[in-house]
């Protein structure tokens, strides 16, 4: 753990990652203390406000104000909490169902491994937004729904993933071992070979965050995700377009922010990846 | 001896690996037995069976091997006739191994401590403070220093030697009455190789189990066993005592063995060369015919190239796969 530590502390871009991830989610969860207003909030009297750096701007309203007046600072704020959450869940998921699927393909093999792969080769062969936009299309647009869609169209990497370790790792000694002490497959797959994938699937998990919140958002930009007045920002990107000449920050800021935490996520992901992997460290 | 008595008896136990390249035979007729307290030897050449021979006593074979032949009996019962539960309780209780490289077969995710608990919890339902005195004792059985700070320690914070004591001390935790070691001390260095050798020789005393030492190491096995069996190409062609068989050797096999030992030639000038076995293991995908050794046998006749050979008693406690044994009180030759 501490070898782990120094080799992910001595990758600049990684720290810069996880500061940004962290900054993130604390802001995530301080949202109602950190937010001036309501995030929807209107005011009726401050309509497309500029933010502070421009002209005409109102300090009561930082990042200033949409066309239905409400605070673009606010909603930023809890625009975090949703699209994190978007990312946890699709995480949440991609976890459960992959472990689930991975394992299963991996460590028995066969036709259950053939069926498993070939459905997941799928998946992956249909473009990844069309195959949420038919999944949304399907079970109709809701938060609940985007976390349901992003998670199936992810699910595929997560499950290669999972099975590539589980095959790797069944051929060491030890799960012979193991079996010379009479463990049944539960016992060496689940409690003995598992936490040995844990590594690969961490990684796999950061990505898959960041994957989550960037699709949700196509999504929502989309109109098929979040629907208003859920400050999400691919939906708040959306709602802006059309004022994209007169007031610029509507679309811009809700773009600054995904980026950021996309980034964030990526460079975790990548510092976790060259800290956890010994075949890329010092590459 | 009445068949009751023996612990463990192998009968025409013959195995294949169905590959993409036709059926193979990893094992023929592969016929021993094993008594209370007893240390067998297992000698030969990479991919002469020995390793395939110690796990199907575990009925633990790669998928794709088929049994086609022979019965395995613990205590009297067919081991390959026993539901998969009556196998588990078996495994790692009454039987017990360990590997060649000590390093890969402890778990990297769990701490020595957890391992071997888990086996105590698992066949003895050991709970709570017993199984960490378990756990003391044992370690301190298998002469580690300081088991109360090793308890925590992961595998890979510990060199070779200290990972084979571990895992000795996890195959011995349930006082098994067949300890399998599969070459235990080939991924060690000499120094430990012998330490490691005697523990097993105590434990094997103090607890009164059977030790299976598998080595390609005739001499490892000549020092710490009572019988053996020498193999090749996946048959057993020389099996009897140990002096014996180290003394006078009635398969031409063991006697290159021998022969390819240094030490025994101590006095040989300075430009003496090791000799070597010339050739190597038939691919067991196209054995030869006849006798498996006769493309690399100095003494072969011509019936050796057709004649199946079968292992006959060559001389008291010993027994040969060969058509003109050597050294045999008859003195068919040489």
């Amino acid at each position: 753990m501490r070898e782990f530590w120094n080799l992910f502390r001595q990758n600049r871009g990684a720290l810069a990652g996880l500061i940004l991830v962290a900054t993130v989610s604390v802001i995530a969860l301080l949202a109602p203390l950190l937010a001036p207003y309501e995030p929807s909030a209107f005011f009726e009297n401050a309509l497309k406000l500029p933010p502070f750096w421009s002209a005409g701007s109102d300090p009561l309203y930082l990042l200033g104000t949409d066309d239905l007046g409400r605070d673009l600072l606010s909603r930023l704020i809890y625009g975090s909490r949703v699209s994190l959450g978007i990312g946890f869940f699709v995480v949440l998921f991609n976890c459960f169902f992959g472990l689930l699927l991975g394992l299963l393909a991996g460590s028995l093999g066969g036709w259950i491994d053939a069926v498993i792969m070939r459905l997941m080769d799928i998946l992956l062969a249909l473009p990844s937004i069309l195959l949420a936009i038919v999944v949304v299309a399907i079970l109709g647009p809701s938060l609940i729904n985007t976390v349901l869609a992003v998670g199936i169209i992810t699910l595929p990497n997560v499950v290669r993933v999972v099975r590539a370790s589980v095959m790797v790792e069944k051929k060491k000694t030890y799960v012979v071992a193991s079996q010379s002490f009479g463990a049944n497959w539960f016992r060496i797959f689940i409690i003995n070979v598992l936490p040995n994938c844990a590594a690969p699937l961490l990684i796999q998990a950061s990505f898959g965050f960041s994957d989550g919140i960037l699709n949700a958002a196509a999504l929502g930009f989309l109109g098929l995700g979040a629907q208003p007045p859920i400050p999400e920002w691919g939906t708040m990107l959306s709602d802006a377009r059309a004022y994209i000449e007169s007031a610029a920050w509507l679309v811009t800021l809700p773009g600054i922010c995904i980026l950021l935490v996309v980034i964030g996520f990526n460079l975790l992901g990548d510092g976790l990846r060259d800290a956890l992997d010994p075949k890329v460290k010092r590459a | 001896m009445s068949m009751s008595t023996k612990l463990l008896e192998v009968k025409n136990l013959s195995v294949d690996f169905k590959t993409s390249s036709g059926q193979i035979q990893a094992l023929r007729d592969i016929h021993f037995s094993l008594e209370q307290g007893e240390s067998l030897g297992i000698v030969g050449e990479s991919g002469s069976g020995k390793s395939v021979t110690s796990l199907a006593l575990f009925d633990l074979l790669a998928s794709n091997a088929v049994v086609r032949s022979g019965e395995i009996f613990f205590a009297g019962k067919d081991i390959r006739k026993m539901s998969e539960q009556e196998k588990m309780k078996l495994r790692g209780a009454d039987i017990s191994m360990i590997f060649q490289d000590p390093m890969s077969s402890l778990n990297p995710s769990f701490t020595v401590g957890d391992q071997i608990g888990e086996v105590l919890k698992f066949h003895q339902g050991l709970k709570g403070s017993a199984v960490r005195a378990r756990i003391l004792e044992l370690l301190n059985q298998v002469g580690i220093p300081d088991p109360q700070s090793r308890l925590n320690t992961y595998p890979h914070e510990l060199s070779g030697g200290m990972s084979q004591r571990v895992m000795i001390a996890m195959a011995i935790a349930c006082n098994p009455r067949i300890l399998i070691a599969d070459e235990p001390t080939t991924a060690l260095d000499v120094t430990i190789q012998k330490q490691i050798l005697s523990l097993l020789q105590k434990l094997r005393i103090e607890q009164r189990m059977a030790l299976v030492l598998v080595s390609h190491d005739l001499g490892v096995i000549a020092q710490n066993t009572d019988r053996l069996l020498v193999m090749y190409a996946g048959e057993v062609v020389e099996q009897g005592r140990s002096s014996d068989v180290i003394q006078s050797p009635t398969h031409p096999y063991t006697e290159a063995l021998l022969k390819c030992l240094p030490g025994l030639h101590s006095h040989q000038g300075k430009n003496f060369r090791l000799p070597t076995i010339p050739g190597i293991v038939p691919n067991l995908g196209q054995r030869p015919t006849g006798c498996q050794l006769h493309p690399r046998c100095p003494y072969t006749q011509t019936d050796c190239k057709q004649k199946l050979v079968v292992l006959e008693k060559t001389r008291a406690h010993q027994a040969a796969r060969c058509l003109h044994p050597l050294n045999t009180n008859q003195g068919s030759k040489k």
